[in-house]
């Protein structure tokens, strides 16, 4: 399962954010990726779930629109898999525990994971309507979301299923103040404990995750699914040069730990996913989680707090015969 | 023919202006010098002076040369007191004539004399630019039987053709130096020596181009060390005649060095002799520009306490990226560009620049996984001083006979106003300036030091400041100077 919350961040770096298209700019993922539950792992999704949360500030009063872009399974920028059969479930929950629930915070779909109130939910099959055209939810009252002071605001829960079939889904989100216009939100973020998402078939472009790390983070482990061993991932942040991670091959997981540097605590860890440039590798899919000591998933901030890592080089000099 | 222009000189050149450089001798005229008469090639003899000079040395009888109307030159003798100097006096009547007498030579225990008169003296006066009356060496021997020199007996290869003048007997009384302008010779006059053979002189030989040029070489002086000091108007010197010393390495005499001014001047400056230790002596210069006279040099070396060791400046410096951690696995390539111009790509690289300055330092990094080259990174300014000490600049090791420069530009001292610079070069020799040139004549490790003075401050009162170094002189190979 993958979970996405849209979150204020008073509670952080004080950033003036707006909210944003998932994934965001800084990020540089072309879609983020559901198949159907018939569908091979081999294909990219372990789980054929992906939860997003959004943030929206307690000060933000106005109604709020979750919009999809693609929400159907067909068309061009859909995977298929032979001919298109396959359903794809978005479905929207608020209220109590829709976030705070512990389920709900997992990467995989047990439990509770659909906990709090269904505000809205719709399943789209082939649709040349809604094919590379966004479908609009809402309005949502903010206050329709599950309060969480630690965020600053209300959490929105996006549970996004395979229904049917075995295509994959390609789709992106953005929560806007309009039904019809992608138009942002002063002070919203989103993130996601899980993210499973598509490559660009450019080799030449490289996309990003920010997980961000508290001060409780000692040690983190990655965890990828299906790299396919498309290249590599490395970390970087502001006291890391660029640490290569374990890829996956096809179809197999693969982690690694590594520990994290006091100067990158309260800010993110850039994970880079950078492709191999021969040979090509396309529609590659990936999943990916982060977790720290405890076992505790980290969140991934589209926007990343304390902005987009970037390792400050600093030049040492030392008396050549000292 | 040419002929030797005999003891005076009142050569009439253009002065020209010459750099300045520092006064690293004091020299003071000697009280016994008049205005209107030459003083001039003295000569140690007892203790005493002996000079040559036209002073009228009677009221009565006065011989004089007949294109100048002044008297014609004699020795004289004067005793050097403990403060002052003495009455000069002829040096002896037995060398008095009416012709010229001029410079001499003495062996070491003043019992014989070589000294320059006009050869022939049957004539009723002679004088300086008579054509006929050429110059020549005479030698005499002071007898204690008979308390007095001998009848002066005609050196062997005195001749009416040429002159032959300006004697200088080695100290070991087995080589005699002179001047001549004889057949042969490389231009003017040139400075021969000869040998002792026996009881007889040998056959005169020019000392070579290396001393003798197309000018005129004088007054030359063999000093105990084996050290030849002349006077030339044919090497590069301050103008018109200047003091230059020269010595035999391997058996070639090195490439002569001027004496530093003031000794040196853009005037006449001839007839050095100098003290066993090389540091005091008599010359004679007409820079008073109405006689010759002669003068006395002492070094102004002062003493310079608590020299310490020179330490070499270090320019070398190691680049590294000081936030890169070892458990990065990731490859970046870096290019330092460093500001004086050099490029160098690597994790961790040596560099090590000319000089003192600033300098900036930027770091590209280039992405070996994606490709990307990210420019100027980081930046730094790294700013060079040399070490605050006196600076010595000279190579470590030299050949014997190399001409070396010692160079004390890149002294670096704060607060420090240069007024002066001393060096010695650790073999007995010290010179002045802000740099030096020096020849070992002999294989060692010798330890050259290098003081400075600085400029008074309002009280009057200077610092001094100062370094060794080491040299190694290495014996073998030839005059590298010759072959250069």
């Amino acid at each position: 399962m993958k979970k996405i919350i849209i979150t204020s961040l008073f509670l952080f770096a004080g950033l003036y954010l707006l909210a944003q298209p998932v994934p965001a700019e800084d990020e540089n993922i072309p879609y983020l990726m559901t198949f159907g539950p018939k569908a091979e792992t081999s294909w990219g999704d372990d789980d054929f779930s992906q939860t997003f949360f959004f943030v929206i500030p307690e000060e933000h009063t106005s109604p709020i629109f979750i919009r999809v872009f693609d929400p159907d399974v067909g068309g061009e920028i859909d995977e298929i898999n032979g001919f298109w059969d396959t359903k794809i479930s978005y479905s929207i929950y608020g209220g109590t525990g829709a976030f705070e629930n512990e389920d709900a915070k997992g990467i995989d779909p047990v439990g509770e994971y659909r906990s709090g109130n269904m505000l809205a939910t719709k399943v789209f099959g082939e649709n040349p309507r809604y094919d590379n055209n966004w479908y609009t939810f809402g309005p949502f009252n903010p206050t329709e979301g599950e309060l969480v002071k630690k965020y600053g605001g209300y959490i929105f829960k996006m549970i996004c299923e395979g229904v049917e079939g075995d295509d994959g889904n390609m789709y992106r989100y953005f929560v806007s103040t309009s039904p019809t216009q992608n138009i942002r939100i002063e002070g919203a973020n989103a993130f996601a404990y899980e993210y499973s998402f598509r490559m660009h078939n450019d080799p030449n472009e490289v996309s990003h995750i920010y997980p961000y790390i508290d001060d409780r983070t000692i040690s983190v482990e990655q965890k990828n699914f299906d790299w396919d061993s498309d290249g590599m991932i490395r970390v970087v942040s502001v006291a890391r040069q660029g640490l290569l991670c374990k890829a996956s091959g096809d179809d197999v997981w693969a982690q690694n730990q590594f520990k994290i540097l006091d100067e990158e605590i309260g800010t993110s860890l850039d994970f880079q996913f950078i492709k191999r440039k021969n040979p090509p590798v396309k529609n590659n899919n990936v999943v990916i989680s982060v977790k720290n000591q405890y076992g505790e998933l980290l969140p991934f901030y589209t926007i990343p707090i304390g902005g987009v890592p970037t390792y400050k080089y600093s030049i040492g000099v030392k008396k050549k015969n000292d | 023919m040419k002929k030797i222009k005999h003891i005076g000189f009142f050569i009439l050149l253009l002065g020209f202006f010459l750099p300045l450089k520092a006064q690293d001798y004091s020299i003071s005229q000697l009280p016994f010098n008049t205005d209107k008469y030459d003083e001039f090639a003295p000569v140690y003899f007892r203790g005493d002076l002996v000079f040559c000079s036209n002073r009228k040395n009677s009221i009565f009888l006065t011989f004089l040369d007949e294109r100048e109307d002044l008297p014609l030159y004699d020795l004289y003798r004067v005793e050097e007191g403990r403060n002052e100097w003495g009455k000069p006096e002829v040096f002896d009547k037995a060398f008095k004539s009416n012709f010229n007498v001029g410079p001499a030579s003495f062996n070491s225990t003043g019992s014989e004399i070589y000294f320059t008169r006009n050869i022939n003296i049957n004539k009723k006066i002679g004088n300086s630019i008579d054509r006929h009356n050429n110059l020549g060496i005479y030698f005499s021997k002071f007898s204690r039987y008979r308390g007095g020199w001998s009848q002066p007996t005609p050196f062997k290869y005195n001749s009416p053709d040429y002159s032959v003048a300006h004697p200088s007997l080695s100290e070991d009384g087995q080589s005699l130096y002179f001047v001549s302008d004889m057949e042969g010779g490389y231009g003017g006059t040139d400075i021969y020596v000869c040998k002792l053979e026996g009881s007889n002189w040998g056959q005169p030989q020019n000392l070579g181009p290396q001393i003798n040029t197309e000018e005129n070489e004088f007054f030359p002086f063999i000093h105990s060390s084996g050290r030849l000091y002349f006077s030339s108007d044919g090497h590069e010197g301050l103008g018109r005649l200047d003091i230059f010393y020269s010595e035999k390495i391997n058996g070639e005499w090195h490439k002569p060095i001027g004496m530093d001014p003031p000794v040196n001047s853009r005037y006449n400056d001839f007839g050095l002799i100098i003290d066993a230790f090389q540091k005091s002596g008599l010359y004679s210069s007409d820079r008073s520009r109405m006689s010759d006279d002669i003068y006395s040099f002492a070094p102004l070396y002062p003493m310079f306490e608590n020299i310490n060791k020179m330490q070499e400046n270090d320019h070398c410096y190691v680049f590294y990226e000081e936030g890169a951690q070892s458990l990065d696995s990731t490859t970046f390539e870096y290019q330092w560009v460093f500001s004086d111009g050099t490029k160098i790509n690597g994790e961790e690289v040596e560099h090590c620049f000319e000089s003192e300055g600033d300098y900036t330092i930027e770091l590209n990094v280039i992405d070996e996984i994606t490709g990307d080259v990210y420019f100027n990174q980081a930046t730094y300014q790294l700013t060079i001083e040399n070490i605050e000490q006196v600076y010595i600049n000279a190579p470590d090791t030299v050949m014997v006979g190399q001409e070396v420069k010692f160079d004390g530009r890149q002294t670096n001292l704060k607060d420090f106003e240069i007024a002066r610079y001393y060096w010695d070069f650790g073999d007995g020799r010290k010179t002045g300036g802000i740099e030096a040139t020096h020849i070992y004549t002999a294989p060692g490790s010798y330890i050259v030091q290098l003081g400075v003075v600085s400029k008074p401050d309002r009280q009057g009162n200077s610092e001094k400041q100062g370094v060794y170094k080491n040299i190694v002189v290495i014996g073998q190979g030839k005059d590298r100077r010759r072959s250069d």
